[in-house]
């Protein structure tokens, strides 16, 4: 970028643009409104948010250009909606000129306290009334001119969904925004009054005091003001020495904001009495014991059969495809390419074996799943699954959110990783992780179904399961004590049922499934390479015999089995197969698992089996949403509490 | 610490309240407080309890046209008079 661009007013440089941010409590459709309002949209990009990625859009208004800026819904400044930061910081990150302020018309009286918080700020706010479409449901009406009064700034009725009021909303916004930009440049004077202050004598006196501190800071520390991040704003002319101090005193201009809302609200609306909307009907349904539990159990179990079916349907569909088109191919061109044996079909099972993985674990399961949970989410009944289940998850220190990605992890691990984003701290979030690899997945289950019920029978297949659940709630109660911190109180509002809307399930789907392919795909392939190798030079002899010792003496099972175990790493469902392979190879002919192992040692190997170890799409999953270290963490905890119940189970089953 | 006078006669909890019941909040426990401030549960507020969940769990309660999920020891520490 060059300094002529400052010359040509249409394609300045980004930095130039004038800044939009949307700001809004959660359930405002405020995604809605950015796709309405981004249709003009040229480009998308990260701004450098600090640990949340907000969404940034240029967008195009009356020959404007203008970023607008995506911030996670909020209830107020000092609330933290995502990751570790206030809201307030990510605001200020985004470096706005103008706020576009998004509420539900049909209850502005909740809304209207955070868009007094956003004008205190002194920055240009626009307010856009959403949701009008459901507040005429409810028989509300909003006088546009009166709230703009009030507010002392444009006030638009809005309706994301059916795209009314938004372009204009946004207009206007933009158009603050770019003024504001040009009275910062010095290009223009300043226009317009400061609103009237709607605080008390007392409270305006140390807004005051607290102002002058702000100003006071930044002028004489200069660049080091950078180290007070509000501090920092004011200096970079990013709020007003005032709007900071009303951001350091939130806590006390609160209940003050609260009780102006709800005046400006009933000078506002206009409202008439209409029955209850079905929706609303059934949303207190949802979260009342009857029949809100029968409710929750349903849907869990269509959520679990749906992955289990729909994903092993296209499972085997992509399986069979890729072991009937493109198996043969790479069995054919891998040696040509690579005339060493051993390294070409190690090659084969990175190649043909890891993205033959991906196909039957990532795209089957985990886009099946996603769709479900976005679809949830979407709809509204997510919070309320949660405040049903969050007694029962408590004790496990965890919300009641964490219920459905925890169930969902009986039919693939995986997806349900993914699926503890809708956990708000990093804690919920390891914990959550934690226990969704402790349930069996469906591979792991047929594993433990297999091994078991022909051998020793239904019920000792029902007894493995029994004593892996118990584990897993052992360890959600391990984890809770033994990790910092605690679950937090419950205030939660309930977001209203809607229809879910397919192209935001969809895009949410989207978007959460390619960071599983982006960032599983490469361990998946390494993984299996590693594997390969060991397998093809045949040095799974050596690690047998290393570990044969340990794993007789710790487990009770032949030195095979540890190997096995090891292997099936690399997925789950091989867990069984690998074994007769080597069995063949070390007995010299094929046998059945019932020679390899009494029954009592394929009862310890299903339950090691299952514990033990995510697989490695799994391992990908936790590292890349909690990062190597936590990753690591969790696949060590697996092992040692597989090996600990595989250890007890032997010596009580007298195998060791 | 403990103010030296005479303790009022405790107002009804949220937590005692039954389903159905109206609540004018008078206090809030201070540790929930600035919690319960973003959701619009400040002193004057009415309260309606909805329903309860099984177990000791949430309490659900109306807040003009919106649902709150509190969990049983917040509900505990609002304290309020009852509303016809």
């Amino acid at each position: 970028m060059t300094a002529a661009c400052h010359a040509v007013a249409v394609a300045g440089p980004d930095a130039d643009l004038p800044v939009v941010a949307l700001v809004g409590r959660p359930n405002v459709g405020k995604s809605t409104f950015l796709a309405r309002a981004s249709r003009r949209f040229v480009e998308t990009a990260n701004a450098p948010g600090t640990t949340v990625t907000l969404e940034r859009r240029r967008i195009q208004t009356r020959g404007t250009d203008a970023w607008l800026v995506d911030l996670p819904g909020t209830r107020s400044l000092d609330d933290v909606p995502a990751g570790d930061e206030p809201f307030w910081r990510l605001l200020l990150d985004a470096a706005p000129d103008a706020i576009l302020v998004v509420a539900d018309a049909g209850d502005l009286g909740r809304h209207l306290s955070l868009a007094i918080a956003c004008r205190d700020l002194g920055l240009p706010v626009v307010f856009a009334a959403n949701l009008t479409d459901e507040a005429a449901k409810r028989g509300v009406e909003v006088d546009t001119g009166r709230l703009g009064q009030l507010l002392n700034g444009p006030a638009h009725a809005t309706c994301g969904r059916a795209g009314r009021g938004v372009d204009d909303a946004v207009d206007d916004a933009v158009g603050l925004a770019a003024q504001r930009r040009a009275v910062r440049s010095g290009t223009r004077s300043p226009r317009g009054s400061a609103p009237a202050s709607i605080y008390p004598y007392a409270a305006e006196q140390e807004l005051r005091r607290t102002a002058a501190d702000l100003s006071e800071d930044h002028r004489s520390l200069g660049a080091a003001a950078a180290a007070d991040p509000l501090a920092g704003a004011v200096h970079a002319g990013v709020i007003s020495a005032r709007g900071a101090a009303t951001v350091r005193l939130a806590g006390t201009l609160e209940s003050h904001r609260w009780a102006a809302a709800a005046s400006w609200a009933a000078q506002a609306e206009r409202r008439s009495d209409v029955p209850e909307a079905l929706a609303d009907r059934v949303a207190r349904w949802t979260t009342s014991p009857w029949p809100g539990i029968p409710l929750f159990l349903a849907i869990s179990v269509l959520a679990f059969l749906a992955v289990l079916l729909v994903g092993g349907l296209l499972a085997g569909a992509l399986g069979a495809a890729w072991t009937a088109g493109v198996s043969p191919v790479l069995a054919a061109v891998v040696p040509v390419v690579i005339p060493v044996p051993v390294l070409a079909n190690a090659v084969r099972w990175a190649v043909d074996g890891g993205l033959l993985g991906m196909l039957s674990v990532g795209i089957p399961y985990v886009l099946t799943f996603y769709l479900l949970l976005a679809a949830l989410e979407d709809s509204g009944y997510l919070t309320s699954a949660a405040v049903l289940m969050d007694r029962a998850f408590g004790v496990l220190g965890l919300p009641g959110r964490a219920a459905i990605p925890v169930l969902a992890a009986a039919g693939c691990n995986v997806p349900a990783i993914y699926g503890t984003r809708v956990l708000r701290t990093r804690r919920e979030r390891v914990i959550g992780s934690f226990l969704v690899t402790l349930v069996p997945c469906s591979a792991r289950s047929a594993v433990v179904i297999a091994a078991v019920a022909p051998f020793a029978g239904p019920a000792a297949a029902l007894g493995a399961f029994g004593i892996v659940m118990g584990v897993t709630v052992a360890a959600g109660l391990g984890a809770n004590a033994l990790i910092p911190g605690r679950q937090p109180a419950l205030v939660l509002e309930l977001a209203p049922l809607r229809a879910p809307v397919p192209r935001h399930v969809a895009a949410k789907a989207w978007w959460r499934f390619r960071a599983f392919v982006v960032q599983a795909t490469p361990i998946m392939l390494a993984g299996s390479l590693v594997l390969g190798l060991v397998y093809e030079a045949g040095w799974w002899h050596a690690v047998a015999a290393a570990i044969g010792p340990a794993v007789e003496w710790a487990l009770g099972l032949p030195a095979i089995a540890g190997v096995a175990i090891g292997f099936a790493f690399l997925r789950k469902e091989l867990a069984l197969q690998l074994l007769m392979a080597f069995a063949a190879i070390e007995l010299g002919h094929a046998a059945a698992l019932g020679e390899l192992m009494t029954p009592a040692q394929l009862f310890v190997y299903a339950v090691v089996t299952s514990l033990s170890i995510p697989c490695i799409a799994t391992l990908a999953a936790l590292r890349g949403e909690l990062g190597g270290r936590a990753a690591a963490g969790i696949a060590a905890s697996t092992l040692a509490l597989a090996v600990v119940t595989g250890a007890v189970l032997a010596r009580l089953l007298g195998i060791a | 610490m403990r103010p030296a006078v005479a303790p009022a006669p405790a107002p009804a909890t949220l937590a005692a309240a039954r389903v159905g019941a109206r609540l004018r909040v008078a206090t809030v426990d201070p540790a929930h407080a600035h919690e319960l401030a973003r959701e619009g549960v400040l002193p004057g507020a009415i309260l309606e309890v909805a329903s309860r969940t099984p177990l000791g769990g949430p309490v659900i309660v109306v807040l003009g046209r919106v649902r709150l999920a509190l969990s049983a020891h917040v509900a505990a520490g609002i304290a309020g008079e009852p509303v016809a």
